[in-house]
């Protein structure tokens, strides 16, 4: 299944048309098996097809006519040959549509497996500017559309070469009769051509609209609780239909489009085969032909009459999947996250707790960084508070440490190892991070704190009653095996919150960085917690808003303004005014 | 969900459903969708008179002597030829006229569907929203109703013309000769319980499809949720082998469902070929009595135009199995039980503060018990503070007050009526909830606080900031407010998210404010605001605050207790503290923490 994942880019060029057969190839070259065996179905059904025309017309010559002029008739004989081009036409189709239907899901498997990936390994910046509901339209309703020519497409190969029996065909029976005829074949073409120009602009209008009523939809959910608080739910749904409206519009356009195009496809066959009787019947009249003959030419236009329709659909479908096939490049051209680029000369970190040192540190462009000139010295196994303002930095300096946001400018080291000398797996293996914002997964409590990491459960139960107090157990209707659900949704938060803490703090972690972790846990829970957090032998760096952890760190570190504006215990910094103001305000705030 | 179909649900529980069963059931919903069948039949009868022409043509040239050589009139068959042209130029004109009456009204009806969607999915009670996944709830109002456009767009469409067009062309068979017509017939009839039983089965197997896909999706929504921790913990592989997993399993499900389909087109072709040597077969014992040979040729052809259509249902049999699929789980959703019926003859509520009453409630989100036994009396005009360790039953019981679900036991009454009893204008007038989580919609900052009263005009707007002493606040935004908020909430912080809560509340100037509190602590400057807006906006009304700072507790008139769903303690913040109960430790817990 590997001819499936390689993924490229669309390129442009400007031609509907063009760029839709390019397309085609592609995924036909990434899955050239199956799709070689659908179109040699297809063109195995499209003789068979055209041979039945033939076996109709012998059937008429000699069972019928033979009979009605009171000879003898071979219908035995006829019964047979329809009966065996039946059977060959049968396997065709067989082939053709199994392999065809895989060829797609194959291609569709392709692209969501490269935006599954690419999910997981874009910056995390580029993930949080993208839409979610856009990113699932991408995996869902683009994903189907960029692959869905490949339905008709080898069904395509195998009409064409139906055209070419047919007129070989037709050339065998009489010249006239075939030039009569071959000439509808440029206005097939013809017509297709213009169907796909006129078609791109409307649908890809049509796709969008599609796309903002999905997005319409997808923050109306997410926000259906503020939504009946505020009694919005007319207006919102009136905003709605406003954009449904507009979606109505666009596909009334492409669909009337469409539609008479399709129709007027389904005509020319049948023009063509009244031309054929016309100049057929004067040739039969004047005795150079058979009525065997005009039956056998009338019969295959006949069987063309639906084939023909499918150029019409694979040319209306290649702009469809173009677009959709764009709208998903567009996702996949997220590059790979430079932070996980693979050291050249990587430097194991060593076990126990880490020291970390931040140097001159910047985030952001010069004229308004998020933090520049930032520099801190963690020591190996103390507790570190970070405190300050909002907007001062505390939490940019957190995802640094993490290496969950690249730096502009300055150094990182662990254990004065740069960060950049650190593989991936193993920092994301020594240092952790717990969140204010904590999203669980789909599964156990147990499961999101072993989180892939295949801990003991002696490890799991270690890390739950660390960071969940004693009671979480007692709280859970299932104990650790209580089923969280979708991003924790059975939870409240500050079970969540606690179990999330427990992801931290599982599995010997040398660094432990808390943005606010503890926020929505009550007071009695969270000095249990703190308390114990300190006995860890570890590394702790926590971001803040509680007076009592603040107490109780081995070390405070004001941030202010994007740098470390002072460092030292509670006790010495409470000689600076401006931390002064803060513990007084936090103390009035204090969480109950 | 398996408990959702009580009295009102269109489908049995577990029992297989026909086709026929969603159709009704979706005709009930959207009686739109009746033209729509009209028009359907119209254009299949004029599309059949369009396919027929051809071989009523050619009988007219065999039977009109054309076999001998002699009787050709060359006039005469130019003349048959153009009336034929006309039919089948003229039957299109007509039919592209139909149809795009047909794509107007369709889209209408599905635009309306859509609505009708939402909307109920909106309403659904929020127990239901805790643990329905979101990303199922987006599925049903987007990829479903996708799936039954496409099917409207086309497989619809080809349904009733085909029908019409395998009709007309059967009739015409017996017009022709009935012995012919009947072999020809019988033959075609023998398909069809074989088609019947591989569309069911289709049906099966796209039913998972379909299931599969919600997998997909609800994974990849947690992927995006979860970006953060993935990367945080070096997860990558799991995660992305997770989805991957999922992708696999759609895949499988794809090809199991397309072996049926790869079957199912040959079904009548094979028939096809039964009934054209069947046909042949009795001209010939017939013999001199039977047809002639320009009828028996016409009706070779007619079987054909037979074949066409259903050839053509066979590939459409793909888009419908989905569609109804998709149908059946859309109705589901559009004809569940209201889950907040609105009051039948509602009783009227007078303004200004008003009391409230608790009277023995009880509520489980499905089958997880929050609240057991909840009694509460608060007069007008006091501010109460319900504490109590994270999942104790205090959200629950605030939502309850302002109608987010209906208590399983008891009642909940405002200034002496039941909730149940009041409007739903005047219940929104009469009491506001301010939640913890401001959700903020992709819009300026003042389209947001608008939402607290839509016609508020902007000077009003710019009073109320200034009653709750928010100017400096709003002035210290990047652009005022004009500042854009990104989509779900971006630009702001969880505070000051909470404060733009806040100013809609006050707009609305409700006798009951329900206050949701941060859990999360705010910076000391959104803190202070916070505040004093709260102290402005609580004057002259009752509020209920669902507490997590000490300093709300301190200040309210009554502090409630909670624990496990039940209520331990009432008193004020003094009384209890003395009392020595639960609340007093959580206040020792407290001044512990500072005094160190």
């Amino acid at each position: 299944m590997s001819e499936a994942t390689s993924v490229e880019a669309l390129a442009p060029s400007g031609s509907p048309i063009g760029d839709g057969l390019r397309l085609v190839r592609g995924y036909a070259r990434s899955n050239w098996r199956p799709f070689t065996i659908a179109s040699v179905g297809s063109v195995v059904y499209a003789a068979g097809t055209v041979g039945s025309a033939f076996g109709l017309g012998w059937a008429v010559d000699e069972a019928l006519v033979p009979h009605f002029q009171g000879a003898d008739s071979r219908h035995w004989a006829a019964v047979a040959i329809l009966v065996g081009i039946m059977v060959i036409r049968t396997v065709g189709v067989v082939a053709r549509r199994y392999y065809a239907g895989m060829t797609t899901a194959r291609c569709r498997m392709g692209l969501q497996r490269e935006m599954a990936v690419r999910l997981v390994e874009m910056p995390l910046a580029r993930l949080r500017s993208r839409a979610p509901g856009t990113m699932l339209a991408n995996i869902d309703a683009d994903s189907e559309s960029a692959v869905d020519v490949m339905h008709p497409a080898p069904f395509t190969i195998g009409v064409l070469s139906m055209l070419i029996f047919a007129i070989a065909g037709l050339a065998a029976i009489d010249l006239p009769l075939m030039f009569a005829t071959v000439g509808v074949l440029p206005i097939v073409v013809g017509a297709s051509w213009v169907t796909a120009i006129l078609l791109e602009k409307p649908t890809t209008a049509e796709r969008e609209a599609n796309a903002a009523v999905t997005a319409a939809t997808t923050e109306i959910i997410a926000g259906t609780q503020v939504i009946k608080t505020l009694g919005r739910e007319d207006a919102e749904l009136e905003r709605f239909a406003r954009i449904v409206e507009t979606h109505r519009a666009s596909r009334v356009h492409v669909g009337a489009l469409k539609m008479g195009i399709d129709t007027s496809f389904s005509m020319i066959p049948q023009l063509a085969m009244i031309l054929i009787v016309v100049v057929g019947a004067s040739r039969v009249a004047s005795g150079i032909l058979e009525p065997g003959d005009l039956v056998q030419a009338v019969a295959l236009f006949g069987v063309l009459a639906f084939p023909i329709q499918v150029i019409g659909f694979f040319l209306t479908d290649l702009p469809l999947s173009v677009v959709g096939r764009r709208r998903i490049d567009a996702l996949l051209s997220e590059p790979d996250d430079p932070l996980r680029a693979q050291p050249a000369n990587p430097q194991p970190l060593p076990a126990g707790p880490i020291a970390a040192q931040l140097s001159d540190i910047r985030v952001g462009e010069t004229d308004h960084p998020r933090i520049e000139g930032l520099t801190l010295a963690i020591a190996a196994g103390e507790t570190l508070a970070l405190v300050g303002p909002t907007g001062g930095g505390k939490s940019t300096a957190l995802d640094v440490l993490a290496r969950l946001r690249p730096i502009d400018a300055g150094t990182i080291t662990y254990d004065e190892i740069p960060a950049e000398n650190v593989a991936d797996p193993d920092l994301r293996g020594r240092v952790t991070v717990a969140a204010q914002n904590a999203v669980l997964f789909t599964g156990t409590v147990r499961s999101n704190v072993d989180y892939g990491r295949g801990l003991s459960d002696a490890e799991i139960e270690g890390a739950l009653g660390l960071a969940g107090g004693a009671d979480l157990a007692s709280i859970l209707p299932d104990g650790f095996d209580t089923v969280v659900g979708e991003r924790g949704v059975a939870v409240s938060g500050g079970q969540r919150q606690r179990i999330a803490l427990a992801r931290a703090l599982a599995g010997d972690p040398g660094l432990v960085l808390l943005d606010d972790a503890t926020s929505a846990v009550d007071p009695v829970r969270e000095e249990e917690i703190l308390a114990g957090l300190a006995e860890l032998p570890t590394t702790i760096v926590m971001v803040t808003h509680r007076v009592a952890a603040m107490v109780g760190a081995d070390r405070v570190a004001l941030i202010a303004g994007g740098r470390v504006v002072e460092t030292g215990d509670h006790e010495t910094l409470l000689a600076n005014p401006e931390y002064r103001d803060l513990v007084a305000a936090y103390e009035r705030e204090a969480a109950l | 969900m398996s408990d959702s179909n009580s009295d009102g649900a269109p489908f049995e529980d577990g029992s297989e459903v026909t086709a026929f069963a969603i159709l009704r059931a979706g005709l009930a919903l959207n009686p739109e969708f009746r033209p729509v069948i009209r028009l359907l039949l119209v254009t299949g009868v004029l599309l059949s008179l369009g396919r027929i022409a051809i071989p009523v043509l050619f009988q007219r040239l065999i039977d009109g002597d054309l076999l001998e050589g002699v009787g050709y009139d060359r006039g005469e068959l130019i003349t048959l030829a153009l009336i034929t042209t006309a039919v089948v130029v003229g039957v299109v004109l007509l039919s592209v006229f139909s149809q795009f009456v047909l794509i107007r009204t369709s889209e209408q009806a599905l635009s309306k569907l859509r609505r009708v969607v939402l909307r109920r999915a909106v309403d659904l009670s929020l127990a239901e929203h805790a643990t329905e996944r979101q990303g199922d709830l987006v599925s049903r109002t987007t990829g479903d109703i996708e799936a039954l456009t496409r099917f409207v767009d086309w497989g619809a469409y080809a349904w009733l013309v085909n029908i019409s067009i395998a009709i007309t062309a059967s009739l015409t068979m017996f017009v022709y000769s009935w012995q012919l017509a009947m072999v020809a017939v019988t033959s075609l009839a023998l398909m069809v319980p074989i088609l019947l039983k591989m569309q069911r089965a289709r049906q099966r197997r796209v039913t998972v499809v379909r299931n599969h896909t919600a997998d997909l999706l609800s994974d990849a929504n947690e992927t995006i949720a979860g970006g953060e921790v993935i990367r945080a913990f070096g997860q990558h592989e799991a995660a992305s082998h997770q989805l991957e997993d999922d992708v696999d399993s759609l895949y499988t499900s794809h090809l199991h469902a397309n072996r049926v389909m790869a079957v199912l087109f040959t079904v009548s072709d094979i028939f096809g070929t039964i009934a054209i040597s069947a046909v042949i077969l009795t001209a010939v014992w017939l013999g001199a009595d039977g047809p002639s040979l320009g009828t028996t040729v016409a009706i070779l052809f007619l079987v054909q135009i037979i074949l066409t259509p259903i050839a053509e249902l066979t590939e459409v049999i793909d888009d419908t199995t989905m569609a109804l699929a998709g149908w059946q789980r859309t109705i589901e959703l559009a004809t569940r039980p209201q889950a907040i019926p609105p009051a039948e003859r509602p009783l009227p509520i007078h303004d200004g503060p008003l009391e409230i009453d608790v009277d023995h409630v009880s509520f489980a989100y499905n089958d997880h018990a929050v609240l057991h036994d909840v009694s509460l009396h608060v007069p007008s005009g006091t501010a109460v503070a319900i504490v109590g360790a994270t999942g104790s039953g205090k959200t629950t019981l605030a939502r309850l007050l302002c109608r987010l679900a209906d208590p399983d036991q008891g009642s909940v009454a405002l200034g002496g009526v039941d909730v149940r009893r009041l409007s739903e204008g005047d219940r929104r007038a009469a009491v506001r909830m301010v939640p913890q989580d401001g959700f903020l919609f992709a819009m300026p900052v003042r389209e947001n606080i608008r939402m607290g009263r839509d016609d508020a005009t902007d000077a009003e707007i710019v009073t109320a900031i200034a009653d709750l002493g928010l100017t400096l606040w709003v002035e210290s935004l990047p652009g005022g407010l004009d500042t854009e908020i990104g989509p779900s909430g971006d630009g702001l912080s969880v505070g000051e998210r909470q404060l733009v809560a806040v100013v809609r509340a006050a707009l609305a100037d409700p006798g009951v404010l329900i206050l949701d509190e941060a859990t999360s602590s705010l910076d000391p400057a959104t803190e202070r605001a916070m505040t004093e807006a709260l102290d402005r906006l609580k004057q002259g009304r009752t509020t209920i605050t669902v507490a997590h700072r000490l300093s709300t507790a301190e200040r309210a008139d009554l502090v409630v207790v909670f624990d496990d769903g039940r209520i331990v303690e009432t008193g004020t913040h003094d009384e209890l503290v003395v009392a020595g109960g639960e609340y007093a430790s959580l206040y020792k817990a407290w001044s512990r923490g500072v005094a160190i």
